[in-house]
């Protein structure tokens, strides 16, 4: 009931609620603290699920390496994490974007094992070789160690409507792997030369990462694909097993018999929208609008990657 | 009785519950602040936004199982101080701010209509909130009347509008 309350009786019933919902509250925290809410030990599961390649802007499903990297210094940087998984199902991405990740993982002080789920190919291979150990199941696709480059051209079609390519450059080589105009044959031997040692700084890094000899991984690097027990026959892999294998191994090299999972996964929410669309459109503001219009024809050129 | 004159905004209304749910959440969350810190890790140097992004991004069941049990405290704690404060004095802090206090359509304002009024209010914030939007969602049907405030037969009027 409300009756026209003095305000000093009306300050005390505000305090007297006040402390009661605080009272209430840290009683009820003194109930969660029977709850082990504290692990003394943890293992950090990263993923790595989808083409890997540096973000390229909201709706984006690539594996961005920056965010990886974060997971990674994250995991390094908390005392409680004593291991890190890293949970791959990739065919691959673009050569720079595996190469950071890779690194990343090389570089980590505490135990890592990569697990190859349906697929760990390609740039997802680089990945995994700089873990530790790697797991995969008896099934997975791993393996295909090896260089892309393609790109479509159309220079026929154009000779067939009557349309001409108009190039000028500065630069004889500038406009190579236009869409718009034949590959010259010294133009393919110079691309031919660029995949060969982006392949030939792909095998050095699998045989650096599995201690293997260059001249193995090259017998095995064909660009085809391995199934996991074929991996682990030919040392690309070191284990066939599942999560629970992977798990267990892990904590093994931690030297720890039990642990928590702890998942790192950026959950795409309203706010991820909302900060890329402010992100994306300062970005372009600054780049310029009629800058990005012009840049169509570079988006339609050769295209290399490790998938 | 008249009350065309005393109506209050909806955006008034708002904002004062926007307030109490801030001042009880607050009051809630700190006990357990230290036992956050202990699970998350040190996030002293990162924004809001970017806490919030690594807390959701990471699946922990100790994690789970504290957020689980914050919210159910917040979801009595709500209900306490809405009862509460609105029964004893008709408004909340929320409501003082702003000028506005519960009213009854009745003789005067029963403990039985507080209580009914704001059941759906301690859920806003939960996974039941849908309960919530509906109660709200009501006042663009009746006018400036919530569905559990026609139930409770309560209403919400300026303070000094008579």
């Amino acid at each position: 009931m409300v009756k026209n309350i003095h305000r000093k009786s009306k300050f005390k019933i505000i305090i007297l609620v006040i402390i009661g919902i605080v009272v209430f509250a840290y009683l009820a925290s003194l109930i969660a603290t029977e709850i082990n809410v504290k692990m003394e030990n943890r293992i950090a599961v990263i993923p790595i699920e989808g083409v890997i390649g540096i973000s390229s802007g909201i709706g984006s499903e690539e594996v961005d390496p920056d965010i990886i990297g974060s997971y990674i210094d994250k995991a390094e940087s908390d005392s409680s994490v004593k291991a890190i998984i890293i949970d791959i199902n990739s065919p691959g991405g673009t050569v720079i974007a595996s190469e950071i990740i890779a690194d990343k993982i090389k570089n980590a002080k505490k135990p890592t094992v990569a697990l190859i789920r349906d697929i760990g190919a390609s740039g997802g291979y680089w990945v995994a070789s700089a873990a530790d150990e790697i797991v995969a199941y008896p099934m997975s696709i791993t393996g295909s160690i090896g260089v892309r480059g393609s790109y479509l051209e159309f220079s026929g079609l154009l000779e067939k409507y009557g349309v001409k390519y108009q190039s000028i450059t500065a630069g004889k080589y500038k406009d190579t792997g236009s869409p718009y105009k034949n590959l010259t044959s010294q133009e393919r031997a110079l691309l031919e030369k660029t995949i060969n040692k982006i392949y030939d700084y792909f095998l050095e890094q699998v045989s650096i990462n599995r201690d293997l000899p260059e001249s193995t991984v090259r017998n095995l690097a064909n660009g085809y694909i391995y199934l996991g027990v074929e991996a682990k026959d030919n040392g690309l892999i070191d284990y066939v097993g599942d999560e629970e294998f992977a798990v267990n191994l892990t904590k093994n090299l931690a030297n720890i018999t039990d642990a928590d999972l702890i998942y790192y996964r950026q959950k795409r929410n309203v706010f991820n929208l909302f900060g890329g669309i402010i992100h994306e459109s300062f970005y372009y503001m600054g780049k310029g609008i009629g800058n990005e219009i012009f840049n169509i024809e570079n988006k339609e050129r050769l295209n290399i990657d490790l998938i | 009785m008249k009350r065309g004159d005393k109506r209050v905004s909806l955006w008034r209304r708002g904002f004062a519950f926007v307030i109490d749910i801030f001042i009880v959440n607050l009051l809630v969350s700190l006990p357990f602040r230290n036992k956050i810190n202990e699970l998350v890790g040190d996030m002293g140097d990162k924004g809001i936004l970017e806490t919030y992004n690594y807390i959701s991004g990471i699946s922990s069941a100790e994690l789970n199982q504290l957020l689980f049990i914050i919210s159910i405290i917040s979801v009595f704690a709500t209900y306490i101080y809405f009862v509460a404060l609105e029964y004893k004095l008709g408004q909340t802090l929320g409501k003082m701010i702003v000028k506005i206090m519960v009213k009854s359509d009745e003789k005067k304002l029963r403990l039985r209509q507080i209580l009914i009024r704001n059941i759906t209010k301690s859920l806003a914030l939960t996974n039941l909130s849908l309960l919530f939007l509906i109660d709200l969602f009501y006042v663009l049907y009746s006018g400036n009347k919530r569905w559990t405030e026609k139930w409770s037969k309560t209403y919400i009027e300026k303070v000094n509008s008579r």
